[in-house]
């Protein structure tokens, strides 16, 4: 996203450099002026300023050792602030340093339309920007002009990568990487081979389940045979026997004695079950444990009539029920007793027991014990009668078969082998459709544990595959992200190289320097080191055209902005900085004017402002003697005085003195 | 909180599995073992099997004697006489819930669970070694062994 930053000022409080604050406004037409010189003699505070204003600006606060820096030299002052204000677009924004020597620390606040907030408040594009390591290059730190051309550090790089944003292709590689490693992890996977495993034992659970679904449906299937073949082998036997009438009416009888028998058991065996579910059945002792208990709570009156809340409620007011005044003492003895009573909801359920208790068993206790035990006997004699009919059933049965002989007994010994074969299905469908049991050996063979397993295994490996493939897919991603990365680069520092070129041309037109590349740093063709004034040349016409180039309209600040150049430099670049920058503001000395001033004044068409700042001492005093009063900001420990006049008489000796 | 029974109890009925509607009904023959020897047993949540939370609709017994024997079974254990009241309420609070369908707490769903697991171990040792074959026969050796630890444990003779 484009846009324009400028600083409209800053002031300055309790710290090393003179109090004052600049205005960087033309308030004629309350405009930014394109050009504000600083001239501030050595020892004024320079760099104490460009400290601050980086720290101000960036949100990074100062070192213990850097903020002890910062106090005055004079001691006795707390507290020092630095208060810088800008503008993004039309948005205006103060940041305000607040430092505390004594306890060395710093604290930042922020003033914007809204209001003001504690810390330092950025935008999310200012945040991309005023970052401590980026700031150097438009608060220009001159170590930093050395650092560009560095093969070891990637100076030009990270402004490259800041300004054109493509930083922000690493940091959507990285958010890739984050979110594959969080799912792997939870997947606790990573490989092909995790992968494979996984899908060979859903594999293997699903062959073995469908193993055991096919058994038990071949047995069901065989099953149902059985259950046919016997019928008809029965019908078959009661045939061949049955062509004795005397045999067959025997066997009748016998089956239909067998049949009334088996029945009779079944039914004696649920009403004894049935009534086995009741505790005063199964022993007379539990009915009298019930009844003791029902008693005893009628003895110790469980429950009462009133509940626990009623006394509770109760001890919270001034009158007992009677109408008495309650006093501390008998409200407290009230809370003591309270526990005495159950809460009201525990009486209903008390008193259901108690009512089961009484409908259920009270009266002769023994009585449901005698009707359980004679249902007992009940049930023995059925057993009994239903094993003899069924012993006599049998007996009849064989001694027809063996009677009407031949297919008969033929008939009888299929039966009986298909009746052994019927048990062992039973059993094997009974284990087939068991419950699982949670033990990998008894449940080998439980269909419903299977299922269960490979469901499991099969999201397993669902999982596993898609991290995988996740992983497939981040891989190819970043590979894209890295090659959109390298492009962008290439192609940014192949126009920043020819631009910046361009602008050096004009830079030293005597003592050309070109760039060979803009990589992670700045390379020059053919040269191999660079001298003082061209390092600075190459900072200005870099940084110059990276700013050019990128959406964002950056100021640039700059301490001694020539004074390692000669005449000759000091012309050509005053003559492009106007074009090259659309804020710029420098700390000057005033030996750096020759050169410098006439051309820049030529090429800025007057529209400079001119400020110079110095200590105030007895010395210095005298210089403001016949200067208006009304372009004079005066504090206690310094003068900021506005204007070309005084700028440019403000000279070398003058500034020894001070 | 829900019934839980031994899933090894369950194993061992597995013969005569036809005989019973619900697991609950197991889980009660289990219970009665429990409160006439006084047993229980707290056994690993892996070793359970949930049932239901909420005394069965089709079960022929009555739910609220069951709460009765566990709140006599549980006072008996813990030694506290019915004259004293605070005592004893305090116990029942920890018991019931009135707010729940079985009108128990989960504490007392638990203890309920471990005199059943309890009564488990006593069936086994006491009543029948083998797994059941035939329903008659484990009833009839059920109640031989119900009422011999309830003999026991009371004293006193009966038929």
């Amino acid at each position: 996203m484009s846009f324009t930053l400028r600083i409209l000022g800053w002031e300055a409080t309790g710290l090393r450099c003179p109090d004052h604050s600049v205005s960087l406004v033309d308030q004629r037409n309350r405009q930014v002026f394109p050009v504000t010189l600083v001239q501030m003699p050595n020892g004024t505070g320079k760099t104490t300023t460009l400290t601050l204003l980086r720290a101000a600006l960036s949100g990074t606060p100062p070192t213990i050792d850097q903020i002890r820096e910062l106090a005055p030299l004079d001691g006795g002052v707390k507290k020092g602030k630095f208060v810088v204000e800008i503008a993004l677009e039309d948005q205006r924004r103060t940041f305000e340093l607040t430092l505390d020597y004594p306890k060395a620390t710093a604290h930042y606040r922020t003033t914007l339309r809204s209001g003001i907030r504690d810390g330092h408040d950025l935008d999310p594009e200012l945040a991309k920007i005023l970052t401590p390591e980026f700031i150097r290059f438009f608060v220009f730190d001159g170590e930093l002009a050395h650092g560009l051309l560095d093969p070891n550090q990637p100076r030009a790089q990270d402004a490259l990568d800041a300004l054109f944003q493509v930083s922000l292709l690493k940091q959507i590689s990285d958010a890739l990487e984050a979110h594959w490693e969080q799912r792997a992890s939870e997947a606790a996977m990573k490989g092909k081979r995790a992968v494979t495993q996984r899908k060979y034992r859903w594999q293997e659970l699903t062959a073995h389940l469908k193993k055991l679904n096919a058994e038990r449906e071949k047995l069901r299937g065989r099953k149902s045979d059985i259950g046919r073949r016997l019928d008809e082998l029965e019908g078959l036997i009661a045939h061949r026997v049955g062509a004795d009438k005397r045999a067959k009416q025997a066997l009748e009888r016998a089956r239909s004695e067998r049949d009334k028998a088996i029945a009779e058991a079944e039914k004696a065996l649920a009403t004894a079950f049935q009534d086995a579910y009741s505790p005063q059945s199964l022993s007379a002792v539990f009915a009298k444990q019930l009844m003791q208990l029902k008693h005893n709570l009628d003895k110790v009156k469980l429950p009462s009539t009133t509940s626990k809340e009623f006394f509770l409620e109760l001890a919270q007011g001034d009158e007992c029920v009677c109408g008495a005044k309650l006093s501390d003492a008998s409200r407290a003895a009230i809370r003591t007793r309270a526990p005495q009573y159950l809460g009201s909801g525990f009486h209903g359920v008390l008193n259901a027991v108690k009512e089961d208790v009484a409908h259920y068993v009270e009266g002769r206790l023994d009585r449901h014990q005698e009707t359980f035990d004679a249902e007992m006997k009940t049930l023995e004699s059925a057993i009994r009668l239903r094993d003899e009919r069924i012993a006599k059933f049998d007996q009849v049965r064989t001694a027809g078969i063996e009677g009407a002989g031949g297919e008969a007994v033929e008939n009888s010994k299929e039966q009986t082998r298909l009746g052994e074969e019927l048990k062992v299905i039973e059993e094997r469908l009974r284990v087939l459709a068991s419950e699982p049991k949670g033990d990998d050996e008894l449940d080998k063979d439980c269909i419903e544990a299977i299922e269960e397993k490979a469901t499991e295994a099969e999201e397993d490996y669902n999982r596993a595959a898609e991290t995988f493939d996740l992983r497939r897919r981040t891989v190819v991603v970043q590979a894209v992200l890295d090659t959109a990365q390298e492009d962008a680069r290439a192609a940014f520092s192949k126009r920043l190289t020819a631009d910046t070129n361009e602008r050096l041309l004009k830079l030293l037109p005597r003592a050309p320097v070109k760039l060979s590349s803009v990589g992670s740093s700045v390379a020059l063709s053919k040269q191999g080191n660079a001298s003082v004034g061209q390092v600075l040349a190459i900072s200005y016409a870099f940084l110059s055209s990276l700013f050019n180039h990128a959406d964002q309209k950056l100021p640039f600040i700059v301490d001694s902005p020539v004074g390692s150049l000669d005449i000759a430099t000091r012309r050509h670049v005053a003559q492009v900085i106007p074009r090259f920058f659309g804020q710029f503001v420098a700390f000057t000395l005033s030996s750096e004017r020759e050169g410098f001033l006439a051309p820049l004044e030529a090429a800025s068409e007057g529209a400079i402002q001119y400020l110079t700042m110095f200590r105030r001492t007895r010395a210095t005093e005298r210089l403001l003697q016949d200067v208006p009063k009304k372009v004079v900001q005066l504090t206690e420990s310094g003068a900021l005085v506005t204007g070309r006049e005084f700028f440019m008489e403000f000279d070398v000796e003058e500034e020894e003195r001070a | 909180m829900r019934f839980q029974m031994r899933k090894d109890a369950a194993e061992w009925f597995r013969h005569v599995d036809k005989q019973f509607k619900l697991d609950f009904e197991k889980y009660y023959l289990c219970l009665m073992l429990g409160f006439a020897s006084g047993t229980t047993r707290s056994v690993p949540a892996s070793q359970l099997r949930d049932m239901t939370d909420t005394f069965p609709d089709t079960w022929k017994g009555q739910p609220r004697l069951l709460i009765g024997l566990l709140i006599a079974a549980h006072l008996d254990r813990m030694k506290i006489d019915y004259s004293e009241r605070a005592a004893v309420n305090k116990q029942l609070e920890v018991l019931l819930d009135p707010d729940t369908p079985t009108k128990l707490s989960a504490v007392g769903i638990r203890y309920m669970n471990e005199y059943a697991a309890g009564g488990f171990d006593v069936l086994l040792e006491r009543a029948l070694t083998d797994k059941p074959r035939a329903p008659a026969t484990l009833l009839r050796a059920y109640v031989k062994t119900l009422r011999q630890l309830l003999r026991d444990k009371d004293g006193s003779k009966h038929c």
